[in-house]
């Protein structure tokens, strides 16, 4: 199907919700957040469109309102936050914490904005500037974000660690 | 572990863990789903944002007579003024400035593709049919540089570059939005034009397989980075192209004082100019440093930070956005631009003269600034002399 057809929201979902899914998992680390936000961008696409779709690119629409859902919660959520002195372990759903990789682990640490940069570079191969547009940024910021990210993950023991045991 | 070692181990842990999930949503949602989901809470920030902007306000005011005194007269020597942040609504004298200053453009779609350092700008808006890219003189004159039919003839990309000599239009192919397929396309070709003819003097071609993702001009000449790790110098002049770095280039950055590149192990190489973390006239170095040629804006110790190399004034602003990331967009005279880390393009201006800051009402995707003139694109697309733009107050 050609995207930039007007299709409708069921056609939609029965071919991207899987993609979407995995995007939104691989953007928050969290199962039923992602489910979430997919049910919550399916919500909003029908709110404002109802079943057709009439927009040219309605995967990178879906992308977006996901990416700006996760930003809305995080920022929510830190508003909510208490400050304490000691950080709980992150909690992990779905998979054995020993099955994760350094570098899954890595990911959660990294401020939401950074990490979205990553997903969508690393995992879609987005090019900077549809980053920007995802995102609602500059390009600029985009390789900001993601200068500031690889630099806190070279940092990281978790990676250091990784490092020297493959090199022993 | 180097930069390109890193990257594919976050591709090989992110692409693992995508597969992990095998299903999503259906539609229509189940009721169950749909009883489950909670409603959609909005925030009521309004009330403790006014609490905030009315002590805010308090200070400013104390803050902008104690200093009104210094201010009425142009120091001699540096001298830093400090101020407090108050946020203030969008005043009818700013939205009568803003129309003034509005494109006339129709409905149609428009970005700012770039700024040259005497204020000339390039513009490109679709009608449906066309993408169009104009050049917009400082006086306000537009002449078009380039129309291609759409879809099917390209895209100018963010990112073109202009100066005072020359005007380069990164073209992208046009991709349709493909299912799960994401969409990387390489850049297709510069399109290099004279800025005294406006005749386009050549198009430099790109091969697919390249990828190049990074590119700059400086001085006459144009920088490209692909995905080779090769860096490219291309002399507008003579139009030759030779390989300067042949391997190992992770970056390539252009800003208003030069363009460099950076290894793997991070280290940065200049290739033209000058780092652009350092102010004319001040110590230290500023990361992410903005100018419009004359006045530099920066995040310093998390203050806003301004200088002006015409007064030698530096003034901070405390208190912005307490806890929100913000990044400076840009600066254009006395103005300061922000955007910060809420969802949704959101660009603040803050007037250094009082501490006032003021979200725009409405995005500004892509600006430019430099000389006097400040241009920011997204709906509507504005094109402002900023002497005639009024003074923000708390």
């Amino acid at each position: 199907m050609d995207a930039g057809v007007t299709t409708t929201l069921t056609a939609f979902t029965a071919q991207h919700s899987l993609g979407l899914t995995r995007f939104a998992y691989v953007l928050t680390g969290d199962r039923q957040l992602a489910e979430d936000l997919v049910q919550d961008c399916l919500l909003a696409l029908h709110r404002r469109f109802g079943e057709t779709l009439p927009i040219e690119a309605p995967v990178a629409y879906a992308r977006r309102v996901i990416a700006n859902g996760q930003a809305s919660r995080m920022r929510r959520r830190a508003s909510l936050e208490t400050v304490v002195d000691a950080f709980p372990d992150i909690g992990v759903e779905g998979t054995d914490l020993s099955e994760q990789d350094a570098a899954w682990r890595m990911l959660a640490t990294l401020p939401d904005r950074q990490r979205a940069v990553l997903v969508l570079r690393y995992y879609l191969d987005l090019p900077d500037e549809e980053i920007a547009r995802t995102l609602d940024c500059r390009v600029g910021t985009v390789r900001s974000l993601a200068a500031r990210a690889f630099a806190a993950l070279r940092q990281h023991p978790l990676l250091a660690a990784d490092v020297e045991e493959s090199q022993s | 572990m180097n930069d390109q070692q890193l990257e594919a181990v976050l591709r090989s842990s992110l692409a693992r863990h995508a597969d992990t999930i095998d299903s999503g949503p259906t539609w229509p949602l189940d009721d169950d789903v749909l009883e489950q989901r909670p409603q959609r809470r909005r925030v009521v920030w309004w009330p403790i944002a006014a609490a905030v902007a009315a002590v805010l306000a308090v200070l400013g005011v104390v803050l902008a007579v104690r200093h009104a005194s210094s201010d009425r007269h142009r120091p001699a020597t540096p001298v830093t003024v400090t101020r407090s942040a108050c946020t203030i609504d969008p005043s009818p004298a700013w939205s009568a400035a803003m129309n003034a200053a509005t494109l006339k453009l129709g409905d149609t779609p428009s970005v700012i593709l770039g700024g040259a350092p005497d204020g000339a700008i390039l513009l490109r808006y679709g009608s449906g049919q066309t993408a169009q890219t104009d050049l917009i003189a400082p006086d306000g004159s537009r002449r078009t540089l380039d129309e291609r039919p759409e879809p099917g003839g390209g895209i100018t990309a963010m990112g073109s570059e202009i100066d005072r000599r020359w005007i380069v239009l990164a073209v992208w192919p046009n991709t349709p939005d493909t299912a799960d397929a994401p969409t990387n396309p390489p850049l297709a070709e510069f399109d290099v034009i004279d800025r005294a003819s406006l005749h386009r003097t050549e198009t430099i071609p790109l091969a697919a397989r390249d990828k190049v993702n990074a590119w700059a001009m400086r001085d006459g000449h144009l920088y490209w980075l692909d995905g080779h790790g090769r860096v490219a110098d291309h002399d507008l002049t003579t139009r030759q192209t030779r390989t300067i770095v042949p391997s190992g280039a992770l970056d390539l950055v252009g800003s208003f004082a030069g363009v460099a590149w950076s290894d793997a192990h991070g280290v940065t190489h200049q290739l033209a100019g000058s780092p652009a973390d350092q102010v004319p006239g001040l110590p230290g170095r500023h990361p992410d440093l903005v100018t419009d040629g004359t006045a530099y804006a920066w995040i310093g110790n998390g203050d806003l930070a301004w200088y002006s190399t015409a007064t030698k004034q530096t003034v901070l602003i405390h208190n912005f956005a307490p806890g929100l990331e913000i990044t400076v967009r840009a600066v254009a005279g006395p103005y300061i631009l922000i955007d910060d880390d809420a969802p949704g393009p959101r660009l603040w201006i803050a007037d250094t003269r009082t501490g006032a800051v003021m979200d725009s009402d409405g995005p500004g995707e892509e600006l430019a600034s430099a000389d006097g003139i400040l241009a920011f694109s997204g709906m509507p697309t504005v094109f402002a002399h900023v002497d005639r733009l009024p003074e923000l107050h708390c």
